[in-house]
């Protein structure tokens, strides 16, 4: 709700790209880009709690009587290798500004928008679109122009197609048609695909119908849908209570391959912490309080039973 | 094993599928999540096996994924295209010098649009007609059409503009169109433009090929299930498994095997 994690994850994406000396364009309308530019997490050179040990699995010393077939095996997957990609963020402290001023960084608010005849029922796509086009074709970044420099344009878009973004007034588009995001992506795939560049765009898709973003879907590459247990009845579940939502792989589109990279049926949790945001594999508990339950239960049919029996 | 996937006779999925000169309409079907990029990749193998002409129409993939994916499988498209065996047409590169354009052609007047891509088409397919000798075939080959809906063209106009691919002079000229379809349930009683679309393609196809996820959710071992369907002919379904080099095909239940072996 509220796009709170997809903006933290969006924080991430921009704060690597200042770290890498990557340059940046940023979009908002709902919150201005100076003031998400100010909130990206600082760079740490450890991870700040990390609770796991990615060295080689150890070997359990304890001897096992009944399951002993099991007793040598590793107790996590040999996919949970940790693999160095990135840096280590703290979001409890702000990204010097000395570093961020380094930085190429184009803001885009959609204050200046022009009234202009377009495809898109919102003129702030079109120009959007416009913008990006210009700073791509500007720097170079256009895989055509043989850069000589190996640099990657880093584009994020916060909150695409919130209310800011709806159709305008005289418009013939229903304010919950996803015409003008469906285009919008598809031009952008069109772009990012011709260029040295990666675009992440973060859209609130629960202020549309459920079904309305399966053609942006069908247009990106990587999907992610970020699914919060807050105001659900999963939040009162005790095996979730101890993370915030389901973190949902939907696509991994296989490029120049034929297999997709997707982990399959596994399914990944995230929690918001005051320092990190983490991603985990969901692990159910031990079903120890349906056991109790079910001996509950058993006692009390026997009860009955036996008052039958007295009968 | 992966090895005799990709080698050039013994393919297991072209041999499943059975495309012929014959095969006027091609569909190819997209359900949900599923990809159904191999499919396409593998027709264009046969194409070049078998020594006949592509038109090939780009809106889904950049021509470097196909080229490196057509590697994978023992063809080289650019070399086709330069030897005059095959013709490009790059919609994504189109669409993006496009965004810079005032009149945006085609955003503006999406029926001239449409005219457009089809006068280019019918003007390739013929440069390619004049080229062949007269036993070769010509396909025109389009990944994938749906995007036409994002574009905002109205589904009258895509159908018109199947029709005339469909009719296209050249007798010797079939039509292979990939096109996607959500999973959404239809909404009241207006079905969404995908499935419209697809399902006007499915009725007039000689071949109908569909590729969906699995009912049940993700497997380790199936990827999918491809379906391939001829009118008047028993459809068979077929279960799949991609690899980064090639797809293994085997009847459903039988992928148990491949887990013991």
């Amino acid at each position: 709700m509220y796009g709170t994690y997809a903006k933290t994850m969006l924080k991430y994406f921009i704060a690597e790209g200042v770290v890498c000396k990557h340059s940046i364009f940023l979009a908002s309308q709902d919150s201005s880009p100076h003031e998400v530019i100010r909130e990206i997490p600082a760079v740490i050179h450890f991870d700040p709690d990390s609770s796991f040990d990615f060295a080689e699995p150890k070997v359990s010393d304890s001897k096992m009587k009944i399951a002993f077939r099991y007793e040598n095996l590793p107790t996590h997957d040999n996919e949970d290798k940790h693999i160095n990609l990135g840096h280590f963020y703290d979001l409890t402290k702000p990204m010097p500004l000395a570093d961020i001023e380094n930085t190429d960084i184009y803001y885009w608010n959609g204050c200046r928008v022009e009234n202009g005849v377009s495809a898109f029922s919102n003129p702030a796509y079109n120009d959007l679109l416009r913008q990006i086009k210009t700073k791509i074709k500007e720097d170079r970044f256009f895989l055509k122009d043989n850069p000589s420099k190996k640099s990657i344009l880093r584009i994020a878009v916060h909150s695409l197609g919130s209310p800011l973004w709806l159709p305008m007034k005289n418009s013939l588009h229903s304010v919950d048609s996803s015409k003008d995001l469906d285009m919008f992506i598809f031009c952008m795939r069109a772009l990012v695909r011709s260029a040295l560049a990666v675009a992440v765009i973060t859209i609130p898709s629960h202020l549309y119908h459920e079904n309305a973003l399966e053609r942006c879907i069908h247009s990106s590459d990587i999907s992610i849908r970020l699914q919060s247990f807050a105001g659900t009845e999963l939040e009162t579940n005790k095996a979730l209570s101890e993370y915030h939502g389901f973190f949902q792989l939907i696509k991994l589109a296989p490029i120049n391959s034929f297999a997709s990279k997707h982990p399959g049926s596994i399914e990944y949790v995230f929690k918001l912490r005051r320092k990190k945001f983490v991603i985990d594999k969901l692990h159910l508990p031990p079903d120890f309080e349906d056991d109790s339950d079910r001996k509950k239960k058993k006692l009390s049919l026997l009860d009955v039973m036996g008052q039958v029996g007295s009968y | 094993m992966l090895g005799q996937l990709t080698g050039l006779n013994l393919n297991p999925l072209l041999a499943a599928i059975k495309l012929t000169p014959k095969d006027k309409i091609v569909s190819v079907k997209e359900v949900g999540i599923a990809d159904s990029n191999f499919i396409i990749t593998h027709l264009i193998k046969k194409i070049f096996q078998n020594n006949e002409k592509l038109c090939f129409v780009t809106f889904h993939n950049t021509l470097n994924h196909y080229q490196i994916v057509g590697k994978k499988l023992g063809y080289d498209l650019t070399g086709k295209v330069t030897s005059g065996d095959a013709v490009i047409l790059d919609m994504l590169k189109l669409i993006e010098e496009n965004i810079l354009n005032e009149d945006y052609g085609f955003v503006e007047n999406t029926g001239a649009f449409i005219e457009n891509l089809f006068r280019d088409i019918e003007q390739k397919t013929e440069v390619l007609a004049n080229s062949k000798s007269n036993q070769e075939h010509t396909y025109l080959v389009i990944d994938d059409l749906s995007h036409l809906l994002d574009l905002g063209i109205s589904i009258e106009f895509i159908i018109r503009f199947i029709t005339w691919c469909c009719n296209l002079k050249d007798d010797s000229i079939s039509v292979i169109v990939n096109n996607h379809v959500s999973t959404y349930e239809a909404n009241g009683d207006l079905l969404p433009k995908d499935i419209i679309l697809s399902n006007s393609l499915s009725y007039i196809s000689d071949l109908d090929i569909q590729v969906s996820p699995l009912k049940t959710g993700r497997s380790n071992e199936v990827s999918g299930i491809i379906t391939l369907a001829r009118p008047g002919e028993e459809t068979t379904e077929l279960h799949y498994k991609a690899y980064d080099r090639g797809i293994k095909t085997f009847n459903p239940g039988e992928s148990l095997m491949n887990l013991l072996k």
